[in-house]
């Protein structure tokens, strides 16, 4: 580029500021969007894929239908299951299956993290996914009995700078494990989160030889781990809640379908139950990589993200580039005919087409060059505030290249063959005369953009309404100054257990503050992690078809998250806090038959091998977020935990809740020693699961925000272009007596043509898009004419509030300017 | 009298210095007069025009038009009093391109309050006046330069004005087509409207009752 073009284009730009700054805003919004998005993308794309052969490590779920019960697809499966693979099949090289736990981690007095991903496998665990690992040389991996390996991030979380190696870990009651190894953190892509390891071996040996009593482990240097082979009854005999999740990995020549072609008959060899041998089972293989976002199995490990969600944010991008694209060869044309006289006198003076392209072409060039350095800056940093990545990917920045390139081309080739190549440009005559009939793709251009931007608006105000109705829906319970804790994990399996229960529960509820207090294994918005298909009516009768949801609470539950009850009476205070009364939902009574709710109470019913009597039927409520129905619930009086955590709720009185809190904890100090109080409100908890929709919401806000602001821009440039070329008719209309208002009205017809005929196309996409995206929720709202309505009004407003600045300024310019250039 | 300019000055700030583009002009027009303005280029014929069509301000002195002194009034007055009295003639025609003759006709009508009806007879009249009737659905690019110039006086009359100005208004048609359209002006100006016309022609000019020669911004 030599410095006469150089000069010209700059000069070009600061001459057209207004034009010039609109053109590089809509290219940097447009560029942010797409990296922004983009990323977002690849990180949803990409789960599971960093594993070292991630596409030869599958998950064997389980598709299981028992005799005249109905099919479960559990995500879940029988730990036999991958070892009888691994045994069975040519090709299988590794596998691992292991369980979730959620445990507290004391790190000091009085110190503690809660949450914590522990899962208890196989030393093979890292045979399947591979990580570089630190270990200590004197073991061989997880060999030592007392040994678990952490995570890196978890290490530093733990001791700081130090190193973790050989340093000691006090678990839930109070089980010390020496950290063995350290390995490399997984990745926030992936369906597992993990920070501690541990094996099976060390979990019996823990149970076998743990004294609960004094809370110290005794050694028994006899141990000795046997574990039942795949082919033993023994492997195929849990019940769902303690199944594991279940990896093979494949050798590089063994594809998928050669295992599952070998499956036949392979179950033959096993020693089957008889539950099982009656039952139609069989294996899912799932690709690691797919499991994000095509999973949609019960008992998943990890709330997975929607292939929906993926799709409807390349349509974002697809649309904010188009949008931008539309925008920016739409100014493009405009500056080239304003320019046109200038490109005329360079012809008239011996420069030749290609010339007059090329510096149409340079200056195409410097403005996306400008804009992409911009908007590099600003989408890193919106990258890292907002999304778990801390860099731009390489792919991206080929893509953005590639975008880039296409731009460029498409927007000097667009003006240059509609402006310069065109008949109407005459070197001689003045430029912008007669160019209206080329005008009308322009036209269309807007309006293709207006219909997008209208979509978008349509479904953010759609999108809006659903999550405003699961905030407000009527959920069934109430959780309004309610906060909850862990239970004290010092006091697992400890004798005073239920002694020391009843203390805190009998000096919490004196509190004036307090107005109820309950022990339950999971509160609403908390998933229920335990699950029982071994219901029957009877003991002989056969199980029902169904699998219930099981709750451990006592009889301060439903006071607490006033729930109500339909039928019968709440559960009554136990001093050991057990019984065998149990309550019901109403979703559980109709799946036992169809029975009215006062008939079933006093009835008896087994669960598993115990007997139990109905006491009372729950009115059905929301346990978890309206994205899933209400399942069959059974409420057992007793104090087991899911994951051995448990929940203790406190509803609060509304004056004095800083101070009650207070006293809450200083009764907690007394009784549990050794680990603080940590609370949080139950309705948080309760939001929290709508985080996902929250956040695609907030980027479905934004991209329509901007879709609408380049939108704006377009417009307004083809509203300049529009004013300008009819600078002559508004002239003669005034002249001829016409006011401003009129002539603002002259001006604005054809806008609101554009934006009507826009609005016909984008509803009934909007339409159809909505409605897909309602699919993804249990519960949903209606959606009313007036959410189209109200997009339409909306979009037809901003339209007009942008085109009539510049109708405005032409209708009220002197009219002998326009007239006088003969 | 229909108006009366008294020692009307226009000017523009140029590098500091003005630059007088009509200075210390008095002039009259009497109702009925068919007055041609004549200069050289650049001589100020075309803005004297815009001044009296109130189209065009200037810096002093002082203008009256059927005894109301325009330079005092504001500017909704000023275009009502020129909706009302004044219909142009351009010497580009300056006829809107997307209308048809017809439709041409009948736009300065919707800026006044005419009724649809009205509106109708108005550009039927002119039709037949002009005996174009044959053409009323074309568009300008349809029509010779002279038809076109005549669609142009039809719609600066169509409002019944009592002062038409032109300008230049045969400077694009072959002299036959010109002839026409000053037939017509003498026609009108018998009829009694007022006609000022600026032009280049010796010809045209002696279709005028009242010649005033500018030079530089000045009669002389």
């Amino acid at each position: 580029m030599n410095t006469h073009i150089l000069k010209t284009i700059i000069r070009n730009i600061w001459k057209k500021k207004f034009l010039s700054s609109t053109k590089i805003l809509g290219l940097i919004v447009g560029f942010t969007v797409f990296i922004f998005l983009i990323e977002k993308i690849q990180h949803e794309t990409n789960y599971d894929t960093f594993w070292k052969d991630s596409e030869s490590i599958y998950r064997v779920a389980l598709d299981l239908k028992y005799k005249d019960g109905e099919e479960v697809k559990s995500a879940k499966n029988f730990g036999g299951s991958s070892e009888l693979l691994e045994a069975e099949m040519t090709g299988v090289v590794a596998q691992c299956n292991f369980g979730r736990d959620v445990v507290t981690i004391f790190n000091g007095p009085q110190q503690k993290i809660q949450n914590v991903d522990f899962v208890w496998s196989d030393p093979t665990f890292f045979s399947v996914f591979g990580r570089k690992i630190i270990t200590t040389e004197t073991n061989s991996l997880l060999e030592n009995i007392h040994g678990v390996a952490i995570s890196q991030s978890f290490a530093k979380k733990l001791y700081g700078e130090e190193n973790p190696l050989g340093k000691e870990l006090t678990v839930n009651e109070g089980w010390k494990f020496v950290v063995d190894a350290v390995f490399e953190d997984i990745p926030d892509n992936s369906h597992i989160k993990i920070d501690v390891v541990g094996t099976y071996k060390t979990l019996f040996y823990y149970f076998q030889n743990y004294d609960n009593q004094n809370q110290v482990l005794v050694d028994n240097l006899d141990y000795k781990y046997l574990k039942a082979t795949p082919y033993e009854k023994k492997r195929w005999q849990s019940p769902i809640q303690y199944r594991p999740h279940c990896y093979i990995k494949l050798d590089k020549k063994t594809s998928i379908s050669a295992v599952e072609s070998r499956l036949g008959g392979l179950l033959k060899k096993v020693a089957l139950p008889q539950n099982l041998k009656e039952a139609k089972m069989n294996f899912i293989f799932q690709p690691i990589a797919d499991i994000h976002l095509k999973s949609k199995l019960d008992h998943e490990l990890s709330v997975n993200g929607e292939e929906m969600q993926v799709l409807f944010l390349s349509i974002i991008i697809l649309v904010v580039l188009l949008v931008c694209l539309i925008n920016f060869i739409n100014l493009n044309t405009i500056t080239t005919l304003e320019n046109s006289k200038n490109y005329s006198i360079r012809i008239l003076n011996g420069s030749g087409y290609g010339q007059v392209f090329y510096l149409l072409f340079a200056e195409t060039i410097l403005f996306n060059i400008v804009a992409i350095g911009i908007s590099i800056p600003i989408a890193h940093y919106l990258i890292n505030s907002q999304l778990p990545i801390d860099r731009i990917t390489f792919f991206t920045y080929v893509l953005l290249g590639t975008i880039g390139v296409v731009v460029v081309g498409i927007a000097s080739i667009v003006p240059f063959m509609s402006v310069i190549k065109n008949k109407a440009f005459s070197v001689v005559k003045k430029g912008n005369q007669k160019l209206h009939q080329k005008w009308t793709s322009q036209k269309v251009m807007v309006t293709l953009q207006f219909s997008i931007t209208i979509v978008l608006m349509i479904c953010t105000v759609g999108i809006y309404k659903q999550m405003q109705f699961m905030m407000n829906k009527e959920l069934g319970f109430n959780n309004t100054q309610t906060i909850f804790s862990f239970t004290p994990m010092t006091m697992n399996q400890h004798p005073d257990l239920v002694s020391r229960l009843s203390t805190f529960r009998n000096e919490v509820s004196a509190l004036g503050g307090v107005a109820s207090f309950s022990a339950s294994s999971s509160i609403p918005g908390k998933a229920i992690t335990r699950l029982n298909d071994q219901v029957k009516a009877v003991v002989a009768a056969k199980p029902y078809p169904v699998t219930f949801n099981q709750i451990s609470i006592d009889e301060g539950y439903l006071d607490t998250y006033d729930i109500s009850l339909i039928a019968g009476k709440n559960l009554k205070s136990e001093s050991n806090w057990k019984s065998n009364n149990i309550l019901i939902n109403e979703t559980a009574l109709s799946k036992m038959g169809n029975l009215h709710a006062d008939n079933v109470i006093g009835n008896a019913i087994t669960i598993g091998n115990k007997n139990y009597r109905i006491r009372g039927v729950v009115e059905d409520y929301h346990h978890v977020s309206l994205h899933h129905t209400v399942k069959p619930t059974i409420y057992i009086q007793n104090l087991e935990w899911d994951h051995a955590v448990g929940f203790y709720s406190f509803k609060l009185k509304s004056n004095t809740i800083a101070g009650t809190m207070d006293q809450i904890a200083q009764i907690w100090d007394e009784l549990y020693p050794k680990e603080e109080f940590i609370f949080n409100f139950s309705n948080a908890a309760f939001e929290n699961q709508y985080v996902q929709d929250q956040k695609f919401n907030q980027i479905l806000n934004s991209s329509t925000i901007l879709a609408l602001f380049i939108s704006c821009i377009g417009l307004l440039g083809v509203a300049l272009f529009n004013t300008r070329k009819r600078v002559k008719e508004i002239g003669i209309r005034k002249v001829n007596g016409a006011k401003v208002k009129q002539i603002l009205f002259t001006l604005n017809k054809d806008f609101i043509k554009w934006v009507t005929i826009a609005y016909v196309i984008a509803c009934p996409i909007a339409w159809y898009a909505l409605n897909t995206w309602l699919e993804n929720f249990a519960y949903k709202t209606t959606l009313g004419l007036w959410v189209y309505v109200l997009a339409g009004i909306g979009a037809l407003t901003i339209a007009l509030l942008t085109v009539s600045w510049q109708s405005f300024i032409a209708a009220s310019r002197n009219p002998i300017e326009a007239l006088r250039d003969e | 009298m229909l108006l009366n300019l008294k020692n009307i000055s226009k000017w523009v700030q140029s590098g500091g210095q003005k630059v007088f583009l009509l200075k210390d002009i008095n002039f009259w027009v009497n109702e009925g007069d068919f007055i041609s303005i004549m200069g050289p280029s650049g001589s100020g014929k075309s803005t004297l025009l815009n001044v009296i069509g109130m189209l065009d301000d200037f810096n002093e002195g002082e203008y009256s038009f059927l005894d109301e002194s325009v330079h005092t009034l504001k500017e909704k007055h000023r275009a009502n009093l020129y909706k009302q009295y004044v219909g142009f003639v351009f010497q580009a025609y300056h006829l809107i391109d997307e209308l048809t003759v017809k439709e041409n006709l009948e736009m300065p009508l919707l800026y006044k309050k005419h009724s649809a009806s009205e509106r109708k007879s108005l550009v039927g009249d002119m039709l037949d006046r002009f005996n174009i009737v044959g053409k009323k659905d074309l568009f300008p690019a349809q029509l010779s330069g002279g038809q076109q110039q005549l669609v142009g006086v039809a719609r600066a009359l169509i409002a019944s004005p009592k002062l038409i100005l032109a300008d230049e208004p045969t400077g694009n048609l072959n002299s036959k087509q010109g002839e026409e359209i000053m037939e017509i002006f003498t026609q009108l100006n018998k009829e009694g409207v007022t006609i000022i016309q600026v032009t280049h022609s010796e010809k045209n000019m002696a279709y005028g009752s009242r010649v005033i020669n500018l030079l530089d911004g000045s009669i002389v």
